[in-house]
């Protein structure tokens, strides 16, 4: 039954490019079918009410945005453009939605990449401390942690830091983009829940690596328990986190979304959530389809990586 | 048989009324026997999750006032009074007052019934949707199956608030809007994990013995299949309400949910986002009472997790 690995490999191609494609399908109908008149939507963005035209100039401008033609004949329109890179045009800013996105992607990517990093260390930190401890109250307490981490709201959180690191001690500017301070509090505002996440499963994989029969062999053949927590335990707990990535992306976003809107950073999250409070289509559309690929593609790498990385599993 | 009732009827008569008492008092023991022990099993289960019992206790608080929030406060949230904005934590005024003097605790207490409301509203829409599909994916199989499950997977590739955030963008923006596309965004998993158990659930023999008895495909989803496979689905309930709730203060929060001056969690933290400075606790505290009721729901969650395995 093993199929070859090419095959493997471009069958899961496959079927990532096929899961994008269902995403933005299902977006444009979620955007588009529902009963809220593009048209009007669209005028509202631009300052005019779709009350105050008569019946031609509806008509005229249904046919300029394409409006006109039949719902699946716009949805075949829209995805050959898509295809092309040509997510449309923003509503209300009145540029194509591609570059837009590309021009505030960065910032976001920068905060989102070294949060990634704070929460990976965090996480590890945690799981360490956890497993070498002999206290049961202090491992108690570092087991309760990621629990905290993961009931508190991050818009929550990031008020919170701004109102000690910023007001009360001043350490921190608490909006705007410029030098390396305004990164802080969005960073660690986004790698909190991110590390209670990734704490978590690291603390339930150490666990269970140490009580796994290698772990005994290995403490049998006379190795320390750092010895073994160092060479055996670490590699094989840390490879199921890999699993988690794809849902750590999505959770990036909407991380941004919040830790951007708080510290007014010009970032795609404030684009997203300024897209949603003016209600600009072609933007969300746009951010969403990002969203799902970033996930998907996280996800093919890590399918496509994990065999090398565990041999145990073939494909 | 006439012998016998004679001879029967010749014996002394029993004393029935002390028997009848006898009887009476072992059954009464007996009920109060398991009663106690019923109690005394309770007992040790609270004892043994300390932590849990008060996270029941405090989850038990903000349900009863989510629906009566009069029992726990008298003033009236939309109240504005002028002359007493702005007041920091008092006896009077527990979490202090806001710009327009109105009782901040008041308006916590009636900003949870519209949180809690309408995250049971989403729970609702997700538990039904995902049982709905998740039998159906699980007890048809083959190509409905395959057909469904794919569709899950797409649903799961977009971040669960994203694409709450995009069904809010195409309804617009409220409450029950709000409730509907969280309870849409979280149904997949609801639906994977029924999926499982009605698989689980399927092979086992007295399904069998059902259809063999002649039972109809519903009448074997209705009385075996589901009962025994809606015990994962509700800790998964339960574990994620917790996160719905937070959900839903996050789109409040954003600006997507209830228009002022009703409360809600959400938008009473951002309420304050602007007097940070003069008066951190308008952000502050009701951001505690979420931080305490979601970490109660998670704790009971796991407690009840721990006791089911």
């Amino acid at each position: 039954m093993r199929t070859s690995k090419p095959w493997y490999v471009l069958g899961r191609i496959g079927q990532a490019v096929l899961v994008l494609w269902a995403a933005y399908t299902v977006c444009y109908i979620i955007l588009n079918l529902l009963p809220a008149d593009p048209l009007a939507l669209l005028l509202q963005a631009k300052g005019t009410d779709i009350g105050s035209l008569n019946a031609d100039q509806i008509a005229t401008l249904r046919h300029t945005y394409g409006l006109d033609a039949g719902p699946v004949q716009q949805y075949l329109t829209m995805l050959l453009a898509a295809l092309h890179g040509d997510f449309g045009t923003s509503y209300t800013l009145g540029q194509p939605v591609l570059p837009l996105i590309a021009s505030r992607v960065s910032s976001t990517l920068a905060i989102s990449l070294l949060a990634l990093v704070v929460a990976v260390a965090l996480a590890f930190a945690l799981a360490f401390a956890a497993v070498f401890t002999r206290s049961r109250v202090i491992r108690n307490v570092l087991g309760a942690i990621p629990v905290i981490g993961m009931s508190v709201p991050s818009f929550w959180v990031a008020l919170l830091l701004m109102q000690v690191f910023s007001f009360s001690l001043g350490w921190f500017p608490s909006m705007g983009m410029q030098g390396w301070k305004s990164l802080v509090l969005p960073t660690v505002t986004m790698a909190i829940p991110t590390s209670a996440l990734l704490g978590q499963l690291l603390l339930s994989e150490f666990d269970a690596v140490l009580e796994s029969p290698q772990a005994v062999v290995a403490k049998a053949h006379g190795l320390s328990r750092t010895q073994v927590i160092l060479h055996h335990v670490v590699k094989n707990a840390s490879l199921p986190s890999l699993t988690i990535l794809g849902l750590l992306v999505g959770d990036t976003f909407t991380g941004a979304i919040i830790a951007e809107t708080i510290f007014a950073r010009q970032g795609l999250g404030m684009l997203i959530q300024q897209a949603v409070t003016q209600q600009d289509v072609p933007v969300v559309q746009g951010a969403v389809v990002l969203a799902a690929g970033a996930f998907v593609l996280v996800n093919l790498i890590v399918d496509l990586i994990y065999p090398l990385l565990d041999p145990r599993i073939r494909i | 048989m006439t012998t016998q009732l004679t001879l029967d009827l010749t014996r002394p008569e029993p004393n029935t009324h002390i028997i009848d008492e006898v009887r009476k008092t072992t059954a009464a023991s007996r009920r109060t026997g398991r009663v106690t022990k019923t109690l005394r099993r309770f007992g040790t289960l609270l004892r043994s999750h300390v932590v849990a019992s008060f996270a029941a206790l405090y989850v038990a608080l903000v349900l009863i006032s989510a629906l009566l929030p009069q029992w726990f406060t008298r003033a009236d949230p939309y109240a504005t009074a002028p002359a007493q904005s702005m007041q920091a934590p008092s006896a009077a005024h527990w979490f202090g007052t806001d710009k327009l003097g109105r009782d901040v605790f008041t308006r916590v207490v009636y900003g949870g019934r519209t949180t809690i409301t309408a995250s049971l509203v989403a729970l609702a829409i997700a538990v039904i949707a995902g049982l709905a599909l998740g039998v159906i994916a699980g007890y048809a199989g083959g190509v409905l199956d395959a057909l469904l499950m794919r569709f899950v997977d797409v649903w799961l590739a977009i971040p669960g608030l994203l694409l709450a955030i995009t069904i809010v963008t195409a309804i617009g923006f409220g409450t029950l809007p709000v409730a509907i596309a969280i309870g849409v965004g979280i149904c997949p998993t609801f639906a994977r994990t029924t999926r499982s158990q009605v698989l689980r659930v399927k092979q086992e023999d007295y399904i069998e013995a059902a259809r063999t008895s002649g039972s109809s495909d519903a009448s074997i989803v209705v009385n075996h299949i589901l009962p025994n496979a809606i015990g994962p689905v509700a800790v998964l309930a339960l574990l994620d309400f917790g996160g719905i709730i937070m959900a839903v203060a996050t789109l409040s929060f954003l600006g997507f949910g209830v228009k002022p001056p009703e409360a809600e969690w959400g938008s009473l933290i951002n309420d304050g986002r602007d007097y940070l400075l003069t008066a951190p606790w308008l952000s502050i505290l009701p951001g505690l009472v979420v931080v305490a009721t979601v970490l109660a729901i998670t704790v009971l969650g796991n407690a009840v997790k721990k006791e089911l395995k």
